[in-house]
């Protein structure tokens, strides 16, 4: 990220529509779900700016961490098992399921 | 608790008043629906209170669902409703609330293009696996997940964490598909920025991170 000569030139002017559409979209691209117009200019700025790449990938970074949440369980609370038939049989009392 | 139960074969269930209903229907929600409240609360007893709230009110409901299809969106809109409903003011959860201007002006994990100064970004998805694999990181990423917006945390929560695609987080909350984009968006740009802060504050930085989000 030394090479500053990759820098200034693809910063989004906040004038420039095209740049600034594409970092607003940049998690539709991500996803798969961006129009191509708006892929093709995240492609652009992504081979002229180190910075903005980097950006790119800890974004798709982060969307991949919540994904491993999801097989992992709430971190700072304990969803087990137990827990889990307790609330259950509270709720199956409730209905008069029991 | 298995998962092999059809949605096609928990409605069944439920029309014909068999008694296997609502362990069929707890069987394949039940985890989930827990973890999502947990999640969308912050706190357990808060989460669990959901979750129970949610149980009673779909499976009193659940006969009224007409196609299977709807089943998963239907339940999570009851869920996600009964977690907004708890995070109002007054709440237990709700000092954990931040506007969004306040996030972005205490952090700088919103960038600002343009100005004087260049914003340089450090690549930590570089880094080794078996450190953007760590718990404790997935710890950091849910604990900051509490300090978005509820309306962001709620689409972050069902489009990255439970999976849901754009289309039924739409449907859940009865927004826009384009109000899921930027709402999804603009939670990740959030919360990639506080992980940039853990990871600097855990000392990572010095395993890949070289740049000015060091904190």
């Amino acid at each position: 990220m030394s090479d500053t000569s990759e820098r200034p030139s693809v910063m989004p002017d906040p004038d420039d529509q095209a740049c600034r559409e594409a970092f607003e979209r940049l998690s539709e691209v991500l996803d798969g779900e961006a129009p191509e117009r708006i892929c093709e200019k995240v492609e652009e700025m992504m081979s002229k700016c180190a910075s903005f790449r980097a950006l790119c990938n800890t974004l798709e970074a982060t969307r991949n961490i919540a994904r491993d949440c999801r097989e992992s369980g709430p971190a700072f609370a304990s969803a087990d098992e137990q827990r889990l038939e307790h609330c259950v049989e509270e709720v199956r009392r409730k209905l008069g399921l029991d | 608790m298995g998962t092999a139960t059809s949605d096609t074969d928990i409605l069944e269930a439920v029309r014909k008043g068999e008694d296997r209903a609502f362990d069929l229907f707890v069987g394949k929600y039940g985890r989930r629906l827990l973890a999502f409240g947990i999640r969308m609360c912050g706190h357990r007893q808060d989460g669990e209170d959901v979750f129970q709230e949610t149980l009673i009110k779909a499976y009193q409901g659940l006969a009224k669902v007409e196609s299977p299809k709807a089943l998963k969106t239907w339940l999570f809109r009851v869920a996600s409703n009964h977690c907004l409903m708890r995070r109002r003011p007054g709440s237990r959860a709700a000092s954990r609330e931040l506007p969004m201007d306040d996030v972005r002006g205490k952090e700088s994990n919103v960038i600002e293009w343009g100005g004087d100064s260049e914003p340089e970004i450090a690549d930590w998805s570089q880094l080794p696996e078996e450190i953007l694999r760590r718990g404790e990181l997935r710890a950091a990423l849910e604990r900051a997940t509490l300090d978005l917006p509820s309306d962001q945390r709620v689409v972050f929560v069902l489009r990255d964490v439970e999976g849901l695609s754009t289309k039924e987080t739409a449907a859940v909350l009865e927004i826009k598909e384009s109000a899921v984009k930027m709402r999804l968006h603009r939670a990740r740009m959030t919360l990639r920025g506080k992980l940039s802060h853990f990871l600097g504050a855990i000392g990572a930085a010095g395993e890949g991170m070289s740049t000015h989000e060091r904190h």
